[in-house]
């Protein structure tokens, strides 16, 4: 008995050590803590960088609240609005700010001034059913605004100026039909304008208003000119981001009488940003790009050593510069990792320190989550293709992975923190993200290689992808999930219907299950923009039978993988008697469909309860499939 | 109680009512089930045409439900060479669509209109219409339709067109197109026609609200298409699922302006829905077709009846043959008792009249005394072994005498009461002939009744000069075999089976008393008891054998 009692002890002493050596145990982590939305974003510092405004929650409403850097006591909360959002506002003074509540784009147009001190907003212009957009910089000149409205004709915008004493907008030019954006110059003057001429896009300059416009550069739909401001004390040279006679986008100063262009930063993989210019400096303070990660290479001597102090703080963090004023007072930027959410910060030039704004997804800061890595593969016909891979902590020899694709295809997967990915990695699957060909970032004939492959080499760059994952010995070839949004999403309905073997089940939010409705979005206004979409997909009258082949819906016999769909009620690339259509023919199947849909979301889920649920039945349903 | 005496009754009466009973039960109940029957098949008939009318009808709600909103796939994108290639399908397909009227209908508000209608400033005109259908070869045939040809179709699309204006004019921002909605805007069915208007997405019927109440909105085409197929019901294919029930199946118009003359025996109709309401099913049959069926249904009752009357009938027969039989052991047991009461009455009588002598003689002599002392002697020995018999009867059929087996010597058993035979029946000529080489295992004194009673019985029914008994004891390889061959009045074959029950006598002038049947029954229990069996053989007036055989090997219990 004595020998049993202490062979027991024994034991337990041992498996208690045992325990503690084995391997960490990976904590759970609820749903909610990787969606959980910061109550103060849209951070912008006032012009002369003394206040930062922001948009914060308050009766249940955003509302802009205004923080005094030098007295923190006098900071407060700017609009006081019960039933509506503000959607966004910017500084137009050091005093003043401009906002909008309109709440959706058939809302009619509701925009009004607001001064900090007095707090009393003014209307700047009668609300009326049309749209509007401000053109940079968005700064009074001489007391008015530029802004493109389309009040005449809701299919064309005209250029108008808007007093800020709402005295109503003067329209300074008629769109001739084909222009579809102009820039201002420094002096607030409107110079260059964009046409675009359904395949061809053509920059136009004039040295004065009332001028004719002269032509500068034309390019082809796959062919960018992107201006991004002008160059300090030269109304004849912007800078702007380009690829015309190269692949990948520059960053250029461009002559508008020439039209040449002199590059200023460039790289021979990928793309330059569209970022570092600062408007009211009228100066290029950073380039950036994202090769691996992000890479920022510092133009402006003062904004290196801020720069340097940011790094010093955020060692290894990508760092996004938001706002800073033109003195370089305060700058806000936001710092993070693939592990770690971050936040948003400024620094203050007066005080010399950083200083906390907003953190994001705090309830994740000090717990364990799975870092990410970039991976590249070659595609059946040899192209090099990247992708990211994020694996559990847990160990594993192989792992059930879900293959999340990115919505676009005119997008991009980049490295850095995804509640998506991290929330997937927690529940032990891999993840695997893959820039397939068309994707943006990686230059010219990468995105238009991925022209008229909806449904073709887009589609196997992803089987690709899994193979070569399968092939790395990374995926357990059985328990393979895809999914994703919007062209994600018709990627997961078109390999449910395709790719049988290949994946256990596919999850798709607003996938396209009907390429002819998706295209008929396209507004008569837009139709400038179809000759595009005819380049990029292809055209439906013509190549109707290749709309067939790709479309999800005429193969919904073929589905015999489950599928869980979300569709909100107000996406507008789906209509409700397709998807319904879809579901039922695939129910036919006998397959396990599991279909949600939410009358008054869009294409992505906004409301919290409906992102919690939509990422609870992600989770379920991967448990039951994976 | 009293009353009734407890004689043995058999009453023929009780199981002539039986059987008439019985049969007027099985009539009724076959007239019965012939009636249910009938009326079985009829409401058949009346139901079943249903599950005809769900299979006749699958393809027209394929056709309707399935393949007609797969236009709205298209979005408007169809033109002429993919109707045309939408519409071979379906006319392949679907043999009951007659005809494809399609329009490539535009929604426009610009002011210049072709063929169509206006509604404000929302114009829908008719841009091209085409009717594909396939001729006598079934070939594809498509014509493009002229100004004047769509006269003859511009109903079809002005019915469409203005439901739809209805329906822009009370959609809101708000409306969802419900199922509702859609069939009753976008769908259109008149008998023999189905028109579909393409369902254009909410923004796109938003659009058109906009052109139609607006005049200063951009100018803009929007494709629509419309399809309008003529249905043929008639050409619709009928399976009839129940070819027993129903002798035709047609498709007839709802106005059948033909008197029919000859009206069928039974029929039936189902009036068809939506586009193709103006017809309808109708399901006959014959009288003579219906009543095969009724028949075939009824076949298998009319078994199982028949069945149960015949098992009934034996039952009937089984219960008066057990009352034959009693009644037969009744006047068997009645005889016995008769034949024992006689056989005890004569030795008793004897010993009673012996008695009285000796009593009433004043003085007797010793002769007088040998005498009677001799009688009663004689007589009470033939009531000890009436009596013994009786007894050892009795244990036998209670299984309650024991077996006392031992080997015996067959020669000298045999010889041992064949001596004793001389003595008891010195005028019967008993031949034997021994020939054995095992001892045999038996019980000795039960094989002894075995033989007295064979011998007994060899002597008893033997015409008097004719007294001869032959007995050979043989072995083969199994059984022993003794033999007991007389040459007496011998047995009907009729009776080989009986003479071994109890109580049973051949009727013969040879047992007229001192028998009570029971030594051969007697002979078969102890033979059987002791492993072995007993047979006989026998001709009439020439003599009887009685076999006797048994195993050599004995399993000893």
């Amino acid at each position: 008995m004595r020998f049993l009692t202490i062979a027991f002890s024994f034991l337990l002493v041992i498996s208690i050590l045992g325990g503690c050596n084995g391997q960490r145990k990976v904590e759970y982590i609820p749903v909610q803590d990787f969606f959980s939305k910061p109550d103060r974003f849209n951070f912008r510092v006032s012009p002369n960088g003394r206040y930062i405004a922001y948009l914060g929650l308050e009766d249940h409403c955003r509302n802009i609240f205004v923080l005094d850097i030098e007295e923190p006591d006098s900071s407060k909360q700017l609009t006081y609005q019960d039933n509506m959002n503000v959607q966004y506002f910017f500084w137009i003074s050091p005093d003043s700010i401009v906002f909008s509540n309109t709440q959706s784009p058939g809302d009619s147009l509701r925009i009004f001034t607001i001064d900090i001190h007095q707090e009393n907003p003014r209307p700047l212009l009668i609300p009326a059913k049309h749209e509007l957009g401000w053109l940079s910089p968005l700064r009074s000149k001489e007391g008015s605004l530029l802004a493109e409205m389309n009040i005449r004709d809701s299919s064309v915008f005209d250029l108008y100026r808007v007093p800020l004493d709402g005295s109503g907008p003067q329209l300074v030019e008629v769109n001739p039909g084909n222009i579809s954006s102009w820039y201002a110059s420094s002096d607030g003057k409107v110079r260059l304008a964009l046409t675009s001429d359904s395949v061809e896009d053509q920059l136009l300059y004039r040295r004065q208003e009332g001028e004719p416009y002269q032509k500068i550069v034309e390019t082809d739909f796959a062919t960018t000119v992107l201006p991004l401001g002008p160059v300090k004390g030269d109304n004849a040279a912007i800078f702007a981001l380009s690829n015309v006679g190269r692949d990948k986008l520059a960053i250029v100063k461009l002559d508008l009488n020439s039209g040449k262009e002199e590059v200023v930063a460039e790289n021979e993989d990928v793309d330059m940003n569209r970022e570092g210019y600062s408007f009211s400096r009228q100066e290029l303070i950073y380039t950036a790009r994202i090769s691996d990660k992000k890479e920022i290479k510092l133009l402006n001597k003062d904004f290196k050593k801020i720069y340097s102090k940011i790094t010093n703080k955020f060692n290894g963090y990508n760092v996004d510069i938001l706002d800073m004023d033109s003195a370089l007072n305060t700058v806000l930027f936001k710092t993070y990792t693939d592990i770690n959410p971050g936040g948003v910060y400024y620094y203050s030039k007066t005080k010399d320190k950083i200083v906390e704004l907003s953190l994001i997804n705090p309830a994740l800061a000090d717990k364990s989550l799975a870092p990410m890595k970039e991976v590249s593969f070659n595609s059946r016909d040899g192209k090099t293709i990247k992708g990211y891979l994020t694996r559990p902590l847990v160990k594993k020899d192989v792992y059930p992975v879900v293959v999340l694709i990115h919505d676009g295809p005119n997008r991009r997967d980049v490295w850095g923190f995804n509640s998506e990915v991290q929330f997937l990695a927690n529940r032990g699957y891999a993840v695997f993200q893959i820039n397939y060909r068309g994707s943006v970032g990686y230059g010219k004939d990468f995105y238009t290689a991925g022209f008229k492959q909806w449904g073709g080499e887009i589609q196997n760059d992803i089987s690709d992808g899994v193979a070569w994952l399968i092939h790395q010995g990374i995926a357990d070839k059985n328990r393979i999930a895809i999914m994703g949004t919007g062209f994600g999403g018709y990627s997961a309905l078109y390999a449910a219907c395709f790719n049988p073997t290949l994946y256990k089940c596919a999850i798709s939010a607003s996938g396209y299950t009907n390429l002819f409705t998706y295209l008929k979005e396209i507004p008569p206004y837009y139709q400038p923009y179809l000759q595009l979409y005819y380049n990029i997909i292809g055209d439906p009258t013509r190549e109707y039978e290749l709309f067939k082949a790709i479309s999800p819906l005429f193969h919904a016999e073929k589905v015999r993988m489950p599928i869980l769909m979300f569709h909100g009620g107000r996406d507008r690339f789906n209509s409700l008697t397709d998807v319904n259509q879809f579901v039922q023919k695939v129910k036919n199947n006998k397959v396990a469909v599991k279909y949600v849909f939410k009358e008054d979301e869009g294409r992505r889920f906004k409301k919290d309860e409906n992102v919690i649920e939509y990422y609870q039945m992600i989770e379920q349903f991967l448990k039951e499939q994976l | 109680m009293g009353n009734f005496g407890l004689q043995y009754r058999k009453n023929f009466g009780l199981l002539i009512i039986f059987l008439v009973l019985v049969t007027v039960l099985f009539v009724t109940s076959a007239f019965f089930a012939r009636t249910m029957t009938t009326n079985f098949v009829e409401t058949e008939f009346n139901n079943k045409k249903v599950e005809v009318f769900d299979e006749f009808i699958k393809p027209f709600n394929e056709f309707f439900s399935t393949k007609v909103p797969e236009i709205s796939y298209y979005q408007g994108y169809i033109d002429s060479a993919q109707g045309a290639e939408f519409s071979n399908t379906v006319l392949r397909r679907y043999p009951f669509v007659d005809n494809v009227n399609f329009f490539d209908v535009v929604f426009t508000n610009r002011d210049e209109l072709g063929k169509g209608l206006r509604f404000n400033n929302l114009g829908i005109s008719s841009r091209n219409s085409y009717n594909f259908k396939l001729d006598k070869d079934n070939r594809f045939i498509a014509v493009h339709q002229r100004s004047d040809d769509y006269k003859n179709h511009a109903e079809d699309f002005n019915n469409v067109m203005i439901k739809l204006a209805g329906f822009l004019d009370r959609v809101s921002d708000s409306t969802r197109l419900t199922d509702n909605d859609i069939y009753k805007v976008f769908y259109t069915l008149q008998p023999g026609k189905i028109s579909y208007l393409n369902i254009p997405r909410m923004s796109d019927i938003m659009a058109y609200k906009s052109m139609m109440r607006f005049e200063d909105l951009p100018k803009s085409d929007y494709e629509q298409d419309l399809f309008v197929f003529a249905i043929e019901p008639r050409k619709m294919a009928i399976t009839n699922k129940y070819p027993n029930l129903y002798e035709e199946i047609t498709i007839r118009p709802v106005v059948d302006q033909y008197v029919v003359e000859n009206t069928a025996y039974l029929n039936t109709e189902l009036a068809l829905p939506g586009a193709l309401s103006d017809y309808k099913l109708q399901f006959e049959a014959s009288r003579e077709f219906i009543q095969t069926d009724i028949n075939r249904r009824f076949f298998p009752v009319m078994i199982a009846l028949s069945i149960i009357y015949l098992i009934l009938l034996t039952v009937g027969y089984l219960i008066y043959r057990n009352v034959m039989i009693n009644s037969r052991l009744y006047q068997l047991q009645y005889d016995f008792i008769n034949n024992l009461t006689h056989e005890f009455k004569t030795p008793v009588s004897v010993i009673k009249i012996a008695g009285n002598n000796i009593k009433s003689a004043e003085k007797i002599s010793d002769a007088e005394r040998n005498m009677y002392g001799r009688i009663l002697d004689q007589e009470a020995d033939k009531l000890n072994a009436l009596m013994n018999k009786l007894l050892s009867f009795a244990q036998i059929e209670n299984k309650s005498i024991k077996f006392n087996g031992e080997y015996i010597e067959l020669q000298e058993f045999c010889q041992h009461i064949f001596d004793a035979s001389h003595l008891k029946y010195p005028d019967l000529q008993l031949n034997y002939e021994i020939d054995v080489k095992n001892e045999m295992y038996a019980d000795p004194v039960l094989l002894t009744s075995v033989f007295q009673n064979l011998i007994d019985n060899a002597y008893k029914y033997s015409a008097p000069d004719r007294k001869v008994l032959d007995i050979r004891v043989q072995q083969n390889k199994k059984n022993f075999v003794i033999l007991f061959k007389d040459q007496g009045i011998g047995i009907d074959k009729k009776e080989y089976n009986s003479i071994f029950k109890k109580f049973y006598r051949v009727k013969n002038q040879f047992n007229q008393q001192g028998s009570i049947g029971l030594g051969l029954a007697f002979c078969k229990e102890i033979t059987e008891f002791m492993g072995g069996e007993i047979k006989v053989d026998s001709q009439i007036n020439v003599g009887t054998v009685f076999t006797l055989s048994f195993p050599v090997e004995v399993k000893k219990a």
